[in-house]
């Protein structure tokens, strides 16, 4: 179990990580979703020990992470989101070394490394010095590197950036396989879709702060079954607002001269109108975006800018 | 202890795939050692020797008697003394073709005999430092010994000097036969001798083989110079698993900065214990090293190196790029090597030169290793040096890991 009670994390004037509270229950994944910079990474790396919280405290199975650090860092497992690895060493050689620093040796480490390079299915390639792996290849060798000890509670900072469709499927799976044997998965990414069909949990974060927590459903309830309507072009956005107003159930989340931003419910079929309102008020719409309900449409609703902006 | 070993462990295993490195820092000692017995090892070729140029402007036989004693047959060959006239003399000088000038003036055969103040130009060659201090030192010699000599017979000699005839034989007999009876008055308190200087002979059935200087002057900063190299180099490997992100990732295991730092030192440890067994076993094949001394002399040169490896290991971590721990490590390194011993003997440098080298890390460590290997150095004094050494890594590698832990491995 990760508990993460008002964490903070400043560099000089920046907030990284400004007051953030959450909880990742043990055989649950939580997901901790935000835009790149939003400050995810540095949340997993005061989890993770390697960095020195501003204010806050965590918990990582019943071990505070400042005054019990050693002892906190040995349940956990990291991937981190760039390769860990060392390329002249093989697979196996790497497994084994990430397992013996944690306290893994002889026959229990020699049996740990072949599980996790079956599971990875890099069985057949492990006397291979990594430098000889595909991409995929190694993004899947460093997530065995976090999992070769077996941890309680996974720390994975976006592990399927970079990574190619059929790795990313094997991981996804590996990750429900480790929650469902009773591990507590910490799981960030920008991908809502995948935090969308992965996680039990989720919390968004954005500029350091924690915007919106929950279960998937709790946050869709949260939004309500809305479409975001993205409307790009020349608007005056004074008199689109005033056109706007007078159409029922339609919400402005963002307006300016290049484009504006609505949530409305069945936002398909109110286009004519919509579109007849803006000619009114002499807008010129060149590109429309239409999103369903949905992380994303959440994530606009919330901070009135898309997530890989 | 697990932990540590599997840092070293993962450490030699990649030092293995990449051999090259490790060669060239066995060759560096080995090579440029291999050139220096070859330029000095050998009895062949000429054996340094002074040439001391001498204007004779007295002419007597006196002044004569000087020359013949700065002849080559007296001096064994390291003064090889020759009269030439004065513009001849300077000329050679000048062009740094003799290391002294001698000018014995008119009335030096007067002086000598009637003991009066007199002054001996020579003018030395700036080019050379040694030679002309041992041209120096052998006057000096004579100059002692013409002193003792009216001690024991300066009536007689001021009596001839006197003379302005050859003495007759009567009047050298009886001089001869006075010079024989002071000779024996004075023997009850030369003979015996209060001091006895004994040369040990050598045990039964040992080789007969000359200690050589290159093993004296020039193996041990030899084998500074490859420790140096190892030190910076190795130290290197701290930006090398930061920039390929293991560091951070060894960081959050249970074991943390502690072991990954140590891990480093003691890898470094054994590569340098196998860099100086190499140079002192075949230090001891071809340079007759005294194999009682390869022990302690591998463990001193050893552990002098990790305590480098400890400085620069804190060098790196304190660094804000790769780049400039390389600048800086190599301005470091060389003018270290320089000034430590390792380029230039502290035999061969100035005295002040030397004193500040030997202040210097590697300097201090030199000068004992070389007392180590001449097999003088006490057990007490080693032990002592050795836990002097060992304090100051362990000081230096808490700093580091304090430094690892706090910035380097947070960036």
């Amino acid at each position: 179990m990760i508990i993460v009670d008002k964490l903070s994390k400043h560099y000089g004037e920046t907030r990284a990580v400004d007051g953030i509270s959450f909880r990742a229950e043990p055989g649950r994944i939580f997901g901790l979703l935000g835009p790149n910079g939003a400050g995810k990474s540095t949340a997993l790396g005061c989890i993770s020990g390697l960095l020195k919280p501003t204010a806050g405290h965590i918990s990582v199975m019943g071990h505070d992470v400042q005054t019990d650090g050693p002892a906190a860092r040995a349940t956990l497992g990291v991937v981190p989101q760039e390769l860990a690895l060392y390329e002249d060493l093989s697979a196996r050689e790497n497994l084994s070394y990430w397992g013996g620093a944690y306290g893994l040796g002889g026959a229990a480490l020699r049996a740990s490394v072949a599980a996790a390079l079956e599971r990875v299915e890099l069985a057949d390639r492990a006397k291979e010095p990594v430098k000889r792996y595909s991409g995929g290849m190694k993004r899947r060798l460093n997530f065995a590197c976090g999992i070769v000890h077996a941890p309680k509670v996974l720390l994975l900072d976006e592990p399927t950036v970079g990574v190619d469709p059929q790795s990313r499927v094997r991981l996804l799976e590996l990750v429900r396989d480790l929650a469902a044997s009773g591990t507590c998965v910490l799981y960030t990414t920008h991908y809502m879709e995948e935090a969308e069909k992965l996680c039990d949990q989720l919390a968004i974060v954005d500029h350091g702060k924690l915007i919106a927590a929950g279960t998937l459903g709790e946050l869709r309830a949260l939004h309500g079954e809305r479409d975001i309507l993205r409307l790009a072009g020349h608007f005056e956005p004074e008199a689109v607002r005033r056109a706007l107003a007078g159409l029922a159930g339609v919400g402005e989340i963002a307006a300016d001269a290049d484009g504006i931003t609505l949530d409305l419910p069945q936002a398909s079929r109110r286009l004519p109108e919509i579109f007849a309102a803006l000619a009114a008020a002499g807008a010129e719409p060149r590109e429309t975006t239409l999103t369903r309900p949905s992380l994303e449409s959440l994530f606009i609703k919330l901070t009135g800018r898309e997530l890989r902006e | 202890m697990g932990a540590l070993w599997n840092h070293v462990h993962k450490d030699l295993i990649r030092h293995r795939r990449e051999p090259l490195t490790f060669f060239v820092w066995l060759g560096i000692p080995l090579l440029i050692g291999a050139l220096f017995g070859l330029l000095f090892g050998s009895d062949e070729g000429p054996q340094p020797s002074a040439r001391l140029l001498i204007v004779d402007e007295d002419q007597s036989v006196v002044s004569g008697l000087l020359i013949r004693a700065l002849s080559d047959q007296n001096t064994r060959g390291f003064i090889r003394g020759e009269t030439v006239a004065a513009a001849e003399g300077r000329r050679l000088i000048y062009d740094g073709k003799a290391s002294a000038l001698l000018t014995l003036p008119k009335g030096f055969a007067n002086a000598i005999l009637r003991e009066e103040p007199l002054t001996l130009p020579l003018l030395t060659n700036p080019a050379e430092r040694i030679l002309p201090r041992l041209v120096e030192e052998a006057l000096g010699v004579l100059v002692d010994g013409h002193f003792y000599l009216h001690r024991l017979v300066g009536e007689d000699l001021r009596w001839l000097a006197g003379l302005h005839r050859a003495p007759t034989d009567a009047e050298i007999a009886a001089f001869s036969g006075r010079l024989r009876a002071r000779i024996d008055r004075v023997g009850n308190s030369l003979r015996p001798l209060l001091i006895k200087v004994e040369g040990e002979p050598a045990p039964a059935g040992a080789p007969a083989r000359a200690e050589s200087p290159m093993l004296q002057v020039f193996l041990p900063g030899l084998l500074f110079m490859a420790l140096l190299f190892m030190a910076q180099g190795l130290a290197r490997e701290y930006w090398d698993e930061r920039e390929q992100r293991t560091l951070h990732r060894a960081l959050v295991t249970p074991g943390g900065a502690w072991p990954f730092l140590l891990g480093k030192l003691v890898t470094a440890w054994l590569l340098m214990l196998a860099v100086a067994a190499v140079c002192l076993i075949l230090a001891t094949a071809f340079y007759a090293l005294p194999s009682r001394s390869i022990l302690p002399a591998l463990i001193w040169a050893s552990l002098a190196g990790a305590g480098l490896m400890a400085a620069f290991s804190l060098l790196a971590l304190l660094m804000p790029s790769a780049r400039a721990t390389n600048m800086l490590g190599m301005a470091i390194v060389f003018p270290l090597m320089m000034i430590g011993g390792s380029f230039f003997p502290f035999e061969a440098m100035p005295a002040w030169m030397a004193a500040i080298g030997k202040l210097t890390p590697n300097g201090w460590a030199l000068v004992r290793l070389k007392v180590i290997l001449a097999g003088t150095q006490s057990p007490l004094a080693f032990a002592g040096g050795l836990l002097a050494m060992l304090a100051v890594t362990a000081g230096l590698t808490v700093l580091g890991t304090r430094c690892l832990r706090a910035r380097f491995g947070r960036d």
